[in-house]
């Protein structure tokens, strides 16, 4: 199935004196690009934040897809069991990257940690995981200290 | 203070179970990425990912944004008291606009109805009605927003989630 664009969504998160927080959303076209829809949003920010005595903390584009006809889920999926990624990064520390209902197939058959750990030598892992820490078409991903991931230190099934 | 890119660009996707639970996980990219960079790197990504799930993707969102670095004094404030104004959209829908704390210089006498012939507020409806720099924002169908239908503060909730209000 093919995800089909939703219009993007720019929102707005102001903060009072109280600190509650609250939001304001608008819609552009999926027409927009997104470096002018960038540029519309910082100019629609400075214009509302006119209009309001709280503090516009956060501005943030969210460019939206959707999947118009999900296939059927598969028999015993469960979003409250996940795999856990447990990742070092460049800077030594560990980032987490959590995949909802991990297929229980991918985990070890044998073993003290059969139906626990996520076996690595199966080529799905292997390639989500040089996803993750080699990156695709040289986007690498990072934790929120922009750090680079480099390696997996562990991965097993959790359930929540 | 200052208004900065975030240093992450967080991509989220969105899985449901054969129960209908639903729950996201998220991949960062340096902020630095190309917003089209991040869109290729998500799709390649969201493949693998339904490949090692058994729950099916049903949604992916790419989010990047600013934020304010250096949070100073917050004058009194209240971002319960909404300033609305509903649109009329192209489609003939209509689509609202909710501005929290919004000032109470921008109301009428009646400190109910947003004065739309306030500078400041004028300066809103046309950015929504007409754009800015050709860009017009629209509806969540698409529809261009054609003009202002009513305005008015609305007292709603605000996202406290969990913690309580001071006095």
């Amino acid at each position: 199935m093919a995800l089909v664009q939703r219009t993007h969504l720019l929102r707005l998160r102001f903060r009072d004196n109280d600190l509650a927080e609250s939001t304001c959303e608008i819609n552009l076209p999926t027409g927009v690009g997104l470096s002018s829809a960038l540029t519309f949003l910082v100019s629609w920010r400075a214009i509302v934040v006119q209009v309001s005595s709280a503090v516009c903390i956060d501005a943030d584009l969210i460019v939206r897809y959707i999947e118009p006809a999900p296939a059927s889920a598969g028999a015993g999926s469960d979003c409250l069991r996940s795999g856990t990624f447990i990742l070092n990064t460049a800077t030594a520390d560990l980032a987490v990257v959590r995949v909802p209902s991990i297929d229980a197939a991918l985990l070890e058959s044998s073993g003290p940690y059969a139906g626990i750990r996520v076996d690595q030598s199966i080529t799905a892992i292997i390639d989500f995981v040089a996803a993750l820490t080699s990156g695709i078409g040289g986007v690498e991903p990072c934790d929120p200290f922009v750090s680079d991931l480099v390696s997996i230190d562990q991965a097993f099934r959790e359930q929540f | 203070m200052s208004f900065v890119a975030k240093p992450t660009i967080t991509i989220t996707f969105t899985f449901r179970d054969d129960d209908g639970k639903e729950s996201t996980t998220e991949i960062l990219l340096p902020g630095a990425t190309t917003a089209a960079n991040a869109i290729t790197f998500s799709t390649a990504v969201r493949a693998l990912l339904a490949a090692v799930s058994d729950a099916t993707l049903i949604g992916m969102n790419i989010l990047l944004g600013y934020y304010e670095n250096a949070i100073g004094t917050i004058a009194s404030s209240d971002v319960e008291n909404k300033g609305v104004l509903l649109f009329n959209s192209a489609n003939g829908l209509k689509s609202s606009l909710a501005i929290p704390s919004v000032l109470e210089s921008v109301l009428q006498g009646n400190n109910q109805d947003i004065d739309l012939a306030n500078a400041d507020v004028s300066d809103l409806v046309d950015a929504m009605t007409l754009g800015l720099s050709s860009i017009q924002p629209c509806n969540g169908s698409g529809s261009d927003l054609v003009g202002v239908r009513d305005a008015y503060k609305q007292n709603r909730r605000s996202h406290l989630s969990g913690r309580t209000r001071k006095g």
